[in-house]
């Protein structure tokens, strides 16, 4: 563990970033950040920074400063997560967030604060975002996505500073929300076998590649969607399409978990509103225009079916994003705040395979083992930030490794003594001779033995876990070498207070919202224009209903 | 009807008149016909109309046959002539598209040259001869369905199913179109925003395809995945 400069200042020269620690680089001007949240709000926004020629960031408790030549950061931009233990502000590269992050802590750790300071930056920085809160509406991150979005930080063709889109999307019960139609967000003509394929991968009811049980059930599902003539245009279209498909008793059987979750997300409205509804989401758009759409399926209350949800969306967004966007410079973040409550599978799939598409994630779970067989495939995420781990857990062990052994002297003492006695006795001419003798003596030695021994101990994961304000940062080939450093938050960006009132306005607020369950509310007419063609038309309109009405009564029954 | 002919064979027979021709998987759906529980019950119900010469089977090139009315059956029924003639290849698309919809009243009602007839009577426009040419139905939307704004309305659509190249079928529009605005009652429909083409398609492929081409009018296309038992 190093404890004093976490820097390895000549890999940063060498990838072309300048910093300074407690000494000026330049004479040009300089702008000052004196906490955390100035320090954020400046790296993020690239309009200030490219205002001067120098960034310094006051270190924290009387701690030198850190100088940035600003010129090496809007070439390649920062991020700022914390401060060091020693009190210098921690910046990571937005490049080193490329190979996914991951955030490790038990609960009230503030894992999710952490994800709310990332996202707020890379949203300032110009990037989109998804955010899928795997419990229920946390303040938080919701306020730093929000004023993330509202940030003018991004300029639009005529120059000007803009926001970005934000759109916000719950299950929870009695509570506003845009509704999301995730069958309407397909615009390409898909073939069915593939469009079967994907809704079967995001429900989770594929991965039995070796289990020939589950293999079956799978292929009948399969099969099934694609038997369904017309998938519609929402899901409740679809389960509708599904029951009308004719079965034998076998393959009924067979599908019926397949119908049972569609039957299940099709009751849900805000998943199911037209695309043309005025509350529904638009995903390639707010994808085009790099917004954020905050997503949570609310599993706290709704398990299972929440995580479909989650699961389906996420699907749609990667899917969209590959087939719209498939600029990898384009990147889009998605940030999954209690990962394992999502179908491991697809986790581990995403981080092996969406960083080719400019699409990186960002994790926060309890503890590497609640990964399951999976822990080792999604621990290799570049970033990797630790907030504490039960001793000698799978968390702990990983830290152990991550930090490596350090070079130990074992000291050893040795005490000897030592008698000897002789006694003799010789015959010769001279006569007899007889001798004795006595030799004593005393040994003293003390040795240094070299060996390796583990630098984190469990009395260091002790240590973590009994200050709530400290963390562990570690990034595979980024700024710091290879081992973690400690480091400690240093404060927040956006007050509590201030994060609950803008959530609650968020969540009563939200322009385009709806209250699901409830009737619609009836909207007035229009003032009619006159229009000589409207009244023949509504005449001819009823007489064509008449008519039509009269044929279907004298139809046999 | 003659006495021997049970109730429900006087249904199929109504409906072989209504529609033109039924397959047997399809004729299960229509109303009054619901009871007969498996295709096998119907087939063989449909194979003894025909031992007793009041309906005559056409094989396709895949699948089930096409049942339809033979001369007997058409006259029992009043069912047009043209309906007991050997239907041709192209004949015989429009006839399995047809019996592939026909059950779904609530959406869709075809009406005979009679009732479009009596239509024009009833809108007070110019009559149209009794033995007009073409299919024609009676198209009700959906009262939710507010992606075309045409909430719970009824609108005329022209039946058009036809094995045709995307372009031909375009071209096929627009000649048919052309022809129907020559009569009072279809240049007002279409005036009035009250009428459209529906095109049955055999894939969603060929609905992609069709979704690309400018038509003249509201055209509507219909996947229909038994039309690939009549396409070569």
């Amino acid at each position: 563990m190093k404890s004093r400069c976490p820097y390895d200042l000549d890999r940063l020269r060498n990838k072309g970033v300048f910093l300074s620690i407690g000494r000026r680089l330049t004479s040009g001007k300089l702008i000052r950040a004196r906490n955390l949240r100035e320090a954020a709000d400046i790296l993020s926004d690239r309009l200030a920074l490219a205002q001067a020629l120098e960034l310094e960031i006051v270190g924290l408790n009387g701690s030198p400063s850190l100088f940035i030549y600003i010129p090496s950061l809007l070439a390649r931009p920062h991020i700022i997560v914390g401060y060091h233990e020693s009190g210098l502000p921690i910046l990571i590269a937005v490049e080193d967030l490329k190979g996914h992050f991951c955030v490790v802590g038990l609960t009230q750790a503030g894992k999710s604060l952490v994800l709310g300071l990332i996202g707020y930056q890379l949203v300032r920085l110009g990037h989109g975002a998804v955010f899928l809160g795997m419990k229920a509406p946390d303040p938080m991150p919701l306020a730093h996505m929000r004023w993330a979005c509202e940030s003018k930080t991004r300029l639009d063709d005529q120059g000007h500073r803009v926001s970005a889109p934000f759109a916000y999307f719950t299950l929870e019960f009695n509570t506003r929300t845009r509704s999301l139609n995730c069958q309407v967000q397909w615009r390409w003509n898909l073939p069915k076998w593939l469009k079967a394929g994907v809704l079967l991968k995001s429900l989770g009811r594929d991965g039995f590649i070796n289990d020939r049980l589950g293999h079956y059930f799978t292929t009948s599902e399969q099969a099934l969607l694609q038997k369904v003539p017309d998938w519609g245009d929402s899901l409740r279209e679809l389960r509708d399409a599904v029951e009308r498909v004719k079965q034998t008793r076998e393959e009924y059987k067979s599908t019926s978990g397949l119908r049972h979750e569609l039957a299940q997300l099709a009751e849900i409205d805000q998943l199911n509103l037209p695309a043309g509804h005025p509350s529904s989401i638009d995903v390639a758009a707010m994808l085009k225009e790099r917004g954020v759409i905050y997503f949570d399926p609310c599993c706290l209350d709704l398990g299972s079916v929440g995580t479909a949800v989650a699961a389906y969306f996420l699907q749609t967004v990667i899917f969209i994003k590959r087939n719209l966007i498939p600029d990898r410079n384009k990147r889009l973040y998605i940030f999954i705040d209690e990962g394992q409550k999502l179908p491991l599978s697809l986790v581990a799939g995403w981080i092996e395979q969406l960083a080719a598409y400019g699409m990186h994630l960002g994790l926060t779970v309890q503890n590497i083992s609640q990964l399951g067989d999976y822990a080792e495939t999604i621990s290799m995420t570049q970033t990797r930030i630790v907030f504490s781990a039960v001793p000698e857990g799978l968390t702990d062990r990983l830290i152990r490794s991550l930090c490596g052994t350090a070079k130990e002297w074992a000291p050893s003492f040795s005490v000897g003594q030592s008698n000897s006695l002789s006694a003799g006795e010789s015959v010769g001419p001279s006569g007899t001779t007889v001798s004795t003798g006595s030799v004593t003596g005393e040994q003293l030695g003390f040795s240094l033995t070299e060996h390796d021994a583990p630098a984190w101990t469990t009395n260091d994961t002790l240590n973590l876990n009994n200050n709530t304000d400290e963390f562990l940062v570690s990034v595979t080939a980024g700024h710091f070498g290879p081992t973690p450093i400690r480091c400690q938050r240093g404060g927040v960006v956006i007050p509590f207070d201030v994060a609950n009132a803008l959530a609650e306005d968020t969540l009563k607020n939200s322009p385009n919202g709806f209250l699901p369950g409830q009737p619609p509310v009836k909207q007035l007419p229009a003032p009619a224009t006159p229009n000589p063609l409207a009244d023949k038309r509504a005449a001819w309109l009823a007489t064509l209903k008449a008519k039509a009405e009269k044929i279907r009564n004298s139809l046999p029954r | 009807m003659p006495k021997q002919l049970s109730r429900t064979d006087q249904v199929l027979l109504y409906w072989l008149a209504r529609t033109g021709g039924l397959r047997a998987e399809d004729a299960r759906k229509y109303p009054g016909l619901e009871h007969i529980r498996t295709t096998e019950a119907m087939t063989k119900r449909l194979d003894r109309l025909c031992a007793a010469g009041y309906v005559a089977a056409s094989p396709l090139l895949r699948g089930p046959r096409l049942y339809r009315l033979s001369q007997k059956g058409a006259r029992l029924t009043s069912a047009p002539n043209s309906y007991t003639a050997k239907p041709t290849a192209g004949k015989l698309v429009q006839l399995v598209s047809i019996s592939a919809v026909g059950a779904r009243v609530k959406e869709v009602v075809f009406v005979s040259p009679q009732q479009l007839a009596s239509l024009a009577q009833d809108l007070s426009v110019d009559p149209i001869p009794a033995n007009f040419p073409g299919r024609f139905a009676l198209r009700t939307f959906p009262a939710s369905d507010a992606a075309n704004g045409h909430d719970g309305e009824t609108h005329v659509f022209y039946w058009l199913a036809e094995n045709r190249s995307p372009e031909n079928l375009v071209k096929r529009v627009e000649t048919i179109i052309a022809k129907l605005r020559t009569y009072a009652l279809f240049a007002s429909l279409i005036e009035l925003d009250l009428f459209g083409v529906a095109v049955a398609v055999p894939s969603m492929a060929a609905k992609a395809a069709l979704e690309q081409k400018p038509f003249p009018t509201k055209t509507e296309f219909w996947v229909l995945e038994q039309l690939h038992d009549v396409i070569p």
